[in-house]
């Protein structure tokens, strides 16, 4: 894609990165904090382990997020406040125990639609600074744009020249002077937050916050400090300002809105929010047709970007954190470990694999009567570093990583497994480690280059597949001539917190739990 | 923030895009000095492993790229002479340009001639057609009117743009040798992905203040992927890298970061933007915390005083077994 200006850009965004405002902004309105207060009251009385109920929480989630996200008058046709309404009644009003908090939200919906004036939407008719310059979050969960009009109409009457921002490419598509967030951003991705929080895409973010809703930053990893820079290095800033009054919530020192997320994450994901036995960590993606998958931390995607022009259309590997709201992720249907076995095995991959890695069976055996602890303990003394080597073994035995990263590393692997008798002595050991070092980065080399063509070829092919296509259209399979299918997914959401699930879920495309329930 | 004394750039860096003048912002000024830095210390038996993460990665790798050309031109003594040429084992190949003349030749080193042992006799491979396969005789006094280099020449139009590097050096301050520019080998390698690394550069020009400015993708003197002509930069894709060796590695993103692991010489700078900066890259940059060497003070050139504000950068020395 051409960028243009890509120097002024890279200016206006360190500039704003240097020292970014963020301005929490109440807005204050009686009917919602009268809705968001029953939301919580309904939702603490439902007994989400019964199925009917955890629907009936489902639904009290979106009309809650309806009435929070939108930027629509309360009565709007598109918004449907009294239809959802009705249908939790309905449900509602089974429960005995819901039935009085149910009424009380009858009364607050009520009130909203009667008094439809969007107070979020009033204060951004309000405070026009720049709203050529100015974009507006419409994304805001689960891949929603709540209370938006569906399609792509013309919203210029609702918001003037303001940018709507429904994707990670809509924010990146230009530098922003002000970007407003209507509601807390619970929800957004990790990689989203960054674009808008660090990446100086804007100097000012206002979040819109009704009473009751809670506003929180989340931190940032910062690299590890050295004695070179010690002192030399200039901090960002965030100036966070807030005009908030405490609320319901912080009177009970409660932010409702994650509480509330939680639970529906817990009511729609088959995972965990805490490590056990048998789990593997993982982060759950969303797509935008109603499906999703738990993918391994640390695993890298296939993110397609299109673009008019097909030679300037990538395929870029990006890590699963990186991933984001709009990115449309190339699935690789079938076993592209196969297909990289293949093109791997053509380059002699296996036999270089027995050569080098003939230490695998002593590890296996070492590890039949000491815990990789204990051995990573015994490298460490043996001069290995890194904090992870105990991890690191499994995956060494297992076949899942080739070996040691270092010289070092595989010298202190090869003389432990030695002293224990697991390898026979070595007369030259320097040389013994120079030849399995030199084996280990041929192998590498011939896994990285039959990657490398295998990823050329994908997308070459992809390329050429989709290029009869105007638009990239979701859940397309393409076959592709290595009998590879893709499939073009777009993602409405990406967790920003790990989950931790069996193996077998892992990488398995499936609806979410209770089906396509959002919108 | 200005460029410490020790890089000897005695005059203002002026940038011009979509016909818009512009001055040297402080982050460029600093990642120009990043990759100076990066480049000029060389330690013996260690390597450096730099890592920067900043809001914006678009335009660094370019910046720290010139910053290093400045501190190998800088620190460049020698080059390839009369006697380099004579001393050329027979069969050997060599590349050179005559200026003025548009062709690029490329020859054989031959036997020294019988009659006259001042002269290098060179058998012509490629160059003028007329001139393919006939046996030049170079002289001392022809070697100096000639621009000689041990790798194939670049094509004319780079030719130009590489000899007003060296104008672009001398307006800086610099004191750029002329032989720095055709001698062979490079300065550093970059790893990024290539098209948005030449795209975002496609509107800049770069130059002293008060002179014409050079386009910005010129003043890096830069080989694109496969390229094998001379150049004092390379700029690769990952899947290029485990054919290149370098004084310097500049890793650009986070797709590059991943093969840091396949870099086994020489320094390394890694560039990412602060969304690449993931707990996996964390915990790796921390392992090699743990085994950096602990460096004498005032063994490295001490960075600026004040480094502007979103440029985030550690640096350890690390053994020359590990990255």
């Amino acid at each position: 894609m051409k960028t243009v200006a890509a120097f002024q850009e890279t200016m206006v965004r360190f500039r704003n990165a240097a020292t970014v405002r963020v301005r929490e902004i109440q807005v204050e309105s009686s009917s919602v904090a009268l809705v968001l207060k029953a939301c919580r009251d309904l939702f603490g009385v439902l007994d989400r382990s019964d199925d009917f109920q955890a629907i009936l929480s489902r639904r009290l989630w979106e009309l809650r997020a309806s009435v929070l996200f939108t930027m629509l008058p309360f009565d709007s046709i598109e918004l449907g406040l009294a239809g959802r309404l009705q249908t939790i009644m309905n449900d509602a009003m089974q429960i005995p125990a819901a039935i009085e908090v149910t009424n009380i939200l009858a009364k607050g919906i009520h009130n909203l639609i009667e008094h439809p004036i969007n107070l979020k939407h009033r204060w951004l008719v309000e405070n026009p600074e720049h709203p050529d310059a100015t974009g507006l979050v419409t994304m805001m969960a689960m891949g929603q744009n709540f209370g938006w009009p569906s399609g792509k109409g013309d919203f210029s009457e609702l918001v003037g020249d303001v940018q709507l921002i429904d994707s990670v490419k809509a924010l990146a598509a230009k530098v922003f002077d002000r970007i407003i967030i209507p509601g807390t951003c619970h929800y957004f991705s990790a990689r989203m937050y960054s674009e808008i929080f660090h990446l100086g895409r804007t100097r000012t973010v206002d979040v819109l916050l009704y009473q009751g809703e809670r506003f929180s930053m989340r931190d940032r990893l910062n690299l590890p400090e050295s004695t070179i820079f010690r002192g030399r290095l200039t901090a960002s800033r965030i100036i966070h300002t807030s005009d908030v009054v405490l609320g319901m919530d912080d009177d009970l020192g409660v932010d409702t809105d994650d509480q509330i997320k939680n639970s529906v994450w817990e009511l729609t994901h088959e995972g965990h929010r805490t490590p056990g036995p048998g789990l593997h960590a993982a982060r759950y993606i969303l797509f935008k047709d109603g499906r999703g998958m738990f993918v391994p931390e640390n695993t890298h995607m296939l993110v397609w970007s299109e673009s008019n022009n097909d030679t300037d259309s990538t395929l870029e590997n990006v890590h699963v954190e990186q991933v984001a709201e709009g990115d449309w992720l190339a699935i690789r249907l079938g076993d592209t470990g196969r297909l990289l076995d293949l093109v791997s095995a053509e380059a002699g991959f296996g036999k270089k694999m027995e050569e080098v890695c003939d230490w695998r069976p002593a590890l296996d055996a070492l590890m039949l009567t000491y815990s990789p602890d204990q051995i990573a303990k015994e490298m460490h003394a043996n001069g290995a570093h890194g904090i992870s080597l105990a991890h690191s073994l499994r995956s060494w035995a297992d076949g899942t990583v080739y070996g040691p990263g270092t010289q070092n590393e595989l010298r202190s692997l090869l003389n432990v497994l030695i002293s224990h008798r697991k390898l026979p002595n070595q007369d030259n050991l320097d040389q013994y480690v120079m030849d399995h070092w030199k084996g280990l980065k041929e192998l590498r080399g011939i896994r990285l280059r039959a990657g490398m063509s295998l990823h050329s070829n994908i997308h070459h092919q992809l390329a050429n597949a989709l290029s009869n296509h105007a638009v990239t259209s979701e859940n397309q399979a393409v076959r592709l001539e290595n009998g590879m299918q893709v499939q073009l997914c777009q993602v409405a959401a990406v967790d920003d917190q790990l989950s931790w699930v069996p193996h077998s879920k892992l990488l398995y495309l499936q609806a979410m739990r209770g089906g396509r329930w959002q919108g | 923030m200005e460029f410490p004394e020790y890089m000897a750039i005695r005059h203002p860096i002026v940038l011009r895009e979509e016909g818009k003048n512009l001055s040297l912002p402080d982050w460029a000024k600093a990642e120009i000095w990043l990759g100076w830095w990066c480049r000029n210390c060389q330690l013996e038996g260690k390597r450096l492993l730099v890592v920067a993460v900043l809001p914006s990665r678009k335009l660094s790798a370019a910046f720290a790229g010139l910053g290093c050309l400045l501190a190998g031109a800088k620190q460049f003594h020698g080059g390839f002479t009369w006697d380099d040429l004579r001393n050329l084992p027979e069969g050997s190949k060599i590349f050179w340009n005559i200026p003025g003349n548009h062709s690029r030749y490329e020859g054989e080193i031959g036997k020294i001639p019988d009659w006259d042992s001042n002269l290098v006799s060179v058998l012509i491979t490629r160059g003028a057609r007329r001139d393919v396969g006939t046996v030049w005789y170079f002289s001392a006094q022809r070697f100096s009117e000639c621009l000689f280099s041990e790798e194939c020449m670049p094509t004319q139009r780079r030719t130009i743009a590489m000899d007003n590097v060296l104008r672009l050096h001398g307006e800086l301050g610099l004191d750029t040798k002329a032989s720095w520019i055709w001698t062979a080998g490079t300065e550093a390698q970059i790893v990024t992905n290539q098209t948005k690394f030449w795209d975002n550069l496609d509107d800049l020009e770069i130059g002293s203040k008060g002179s014409n400015p050079l386009r910005f993708e010129d003043t890096l003197c830069a080989a694109k992927g496969n390229d094998r002509t001379l150049s004092k930069l390379r700029v690769v894709s990952v899947g290029q890298i485990h054919e290149q060796n370098s004084l310097l590695t500049i890793l650009d993103g986070g797709d590059s970061f991943d093969h840091v692991q396949d870099i086994e010489s020489g320094n390394v700078l890694i560039l990412l933007d602060r969304t690449e900066y993931t707990m996996d890259k964390h915990n790796q940059i921390l392992d090699a915390c743990n085994s950096a060497i602990e460096l004498s003070p005032g063994i490295l050139p001490d960075p600026p005083a004040e480094l502007p504000p979103g440029l985030e950068i550690t640096a350890f020395v690390m053994p020359n077994d590990r990255t």
